[in-house]
């Protein structure tokens, strides 16, 4: 090996290197399958791939999927009916997606714990590109929240943004369940 | 961070490999890594920029249209949690007496949300101390501010603020707003502009004619309607003016975000730059007025509604006006334009300007006495200041 390709590699380690500390010590990178784990809840990173996943993990199953954030006043109040909903039907699935970032974690825990939603399945956008993120699950939507989606057991779908009525939830769900 | 730790890999690489200093083009790129920049040019035709980090907001100006930077000035030398976002942004403007202004979001000590300015009385050298707009930091949370330069060294500043909600359940945010000059950074006289705002969209300002405030914001209309509201600011202490400007009926009660874009031509017509999901239209609209609001003019669509067209800007200077947009397919965003020559009877085709392969922020349309451009910044491809003629 020569001194050149040598040094070339020495230099390549210490990139590798310099990007990996920066990676641990950056919470906004993407993570494959990172989960940040409390005491409480576990939020999922949802990084490119994690819709089909999601969508594997409930095969066969209705479910409901609700994207929120901790700085949408109107999401506070949809997530007080789906806690109502989740208390009356356990056996419904519902995953949320909170539509932060991995640094507002503390706060999306929080939330969820004062909510009465830490025990369903939890996933927080990870990573920065959330337009991209955002296109896999509905190239149609424009980011508006709270942006609920009702899939049946084949998986057919019907996505709405706002917040809604405890009537519309009744009418959606007596429509994904069979 | 990840991006500042990426770039400085890169300059360690290039440093290891060779004795040369880092290569310049390297200032060219987002060297703090924040997506959502705010720019304006002075007086004197230097474009100023203000870049968030995490936890600072840096400053710096460009005297060669955006090609190169000076060094940048750190405007909050404390650190603080900067809470920029897409309809957050930071704001920077330059008076006529060469002032430069900035505002930027951040947690504050008192409230989860809190917008701080900072003002240079000496070209950029040094700034004031960030202090909470509009003072009495304790009363609320502000954010999504807006900044415009008035006259004789005074800039308003326009805010979304929390004071009068007693109740988070009920909808609807005010509208604050301050005069900024040099001696008082903060600003001392606080005033209430509007009610029931929207709550996560940015507020659009511009002068009109008589030098005179007009805003455009999304409001919560009876029924849950968001739609979009023009407010005249009034001389005297006089109640500034309300008038609705949309009837798309969006009925939702959520966070749509895509605020509006509002410019003032040389003959007092306002154009409008709005995006909905309403019931009677979907997707991004233009449309005019010749009265001050009193009647708008039939929206008209623009952008492949294929492509999530989004985050419109609009300017005018004398009869021409222009209309930026981003247009996304999945994988690259695309910058499109489109113009007029007669105040907006009638409009160019679409073009795409530039392009960005991962995520990019809004696009700002600019104009000084050399033309107009387009300040974009997006992750992969760096700043830009993108001239149109």
């Amino acid at each position: 090996m020569s001194r050149k390709t040598l040094f070339a590699r020495l230099v390549l380690i210490v990139l590798v290197a310099v990007v990996r500390i920066a990676q641990a010590g950056d919470e906004r990178l993407p993570a494959e399958k990172t989960e940040v784990t409390v005491p409480s809840t576990t939020l999922q990173a949802f990084v490119s791939g994690s819709y089909p996943q999601i969508l594997a993990s409930h095969a066969g199953q209705p479910f409901i999927l609700a994207v929120w954030s901790v700085n949408c006043p109107s999401c506070m109040k949809d997530m007080a009916l789906l806690h109502q909903i989740h208390q009356e039907k356990p056996e419904l699935k519902i995953v949320l997606l909170a539509a932060d970032d991995l640094s507002a974690s503390e706060e999306i825990q929080q939330i969820l714990g004062k909510i009465h939603l830490a025990d369903v399945e939890n996933w927080v956008f990870a990573e920065e590109d959330t337009q991209k993120l955002r296109y896999e699950m509905d190239p149609k939507w424009y980011g508006e929240i709270p942006r609920t989606y009702f899939f049946d057991a084949a998986h057919q779908r019907e996505g709405v943004s706002g917040v809604l009525s405890e009537a519309d939830y009744q009418n959606r769900i007596k429509k994904i369940l069979p | 961070m990840g991006w500042l730790f990426l770039i400085g890999a890169f300059g360690l690489l290039s440093c290891a490999q060779s004795t040369q200093p880092v290569d310049s083009d390297a200032s060219r790129v987002h060297v703090h890594g924040g997506l959502q920049v705010a720019a304006a040019f002075g007086p004197d035709g230097k474009l100023w920029r203000a870049t968030p980090d995490k936890q600072h907001i840096y400053v710096d100006y460009s005297t060669d249209q955006g090609k190169t930077f000076s060094a940048p000035v750190v405007i909050n030398p404390e650190s603080q949690r900067i809470k920029v976002s897409g309809e957050n942004h930071p704001g920077i403007t330059v008076d006529r007496a060469g002032n430069v202004y900035v505002i930027y979001p951040a947690e504050g000590e008192k409230q989860p949300a809190m917008l701080y300015s900072s003002v240079s009385a000496d070209a950029g050298l040094h700034f004031t101390s960030p202090a909470p707009v509009g003072g009495k930091e304790e009363e609320a949370n502000r954010y999504q501010a807006k900044l415009i330069p008035g006259e004789a060294g005074r800039v308003y500043a326009f805010w979304h603020d929390e004071r009068d909600r007693s109740d988070w359940r009920l909808p609807g945010n005010a509208i604050y707003s301050t005069v900024l000059a040099a001696k008082s950074p903060s600003g001392e006289m606080v005033s209430k502009v509007a009610d029931t705002l929207c709550e996560c969209c940015r507020i659009a300002a511009a002068l009109d004619n008589k030098q005179r405030p007009v805003l455009l914001a999304r409001f919560i209309y009876p029924g849950s309607i968001r739609d979009h509201g023009l407010i005249l600011l009034q001389e005297d202490g006089k109640p500034p003016l309300l008038r609705r400007a949309t009837v798309d009926q969006w009925k939702i009660e959520a966070c749509p975000e895509h605020g509006p874009a509002l410019a003032v031509g040389a003959d007092n017509r306002f154009h409008l730059a709005w995006f909905t999901q309403g019931g009677v239209r979907q997707g991004v609209f233009y449309a005019y007025s010749i009265d001050q609001g009193e009647h708008v003019s039939d929206p008209l669509p623009f952008g492949n509604a294929e492509r999530l067209p989004s985050h419109p800007d609009i300017m005018a200077q004398g009869q021409h006006v222009v209309l930026a947009w981003t247009e996304y397919d999945g994988v690259k965003t695309q910058l499109q334009v489109m113009e007029s020559g007669d105040s907006g009877q009638s409009w160019s085709a679409a073009r795409a300007v530039a392009e960005a392969r991962n995520e990019a922020d809004y696009p700002f349309l600019l104009s000084h006495q050399q033309g107009i451009f387009v300040s974009w910044n997006s992750k992969t491809e760096g700043y830009r200041l993108i001239p149109l003629h």
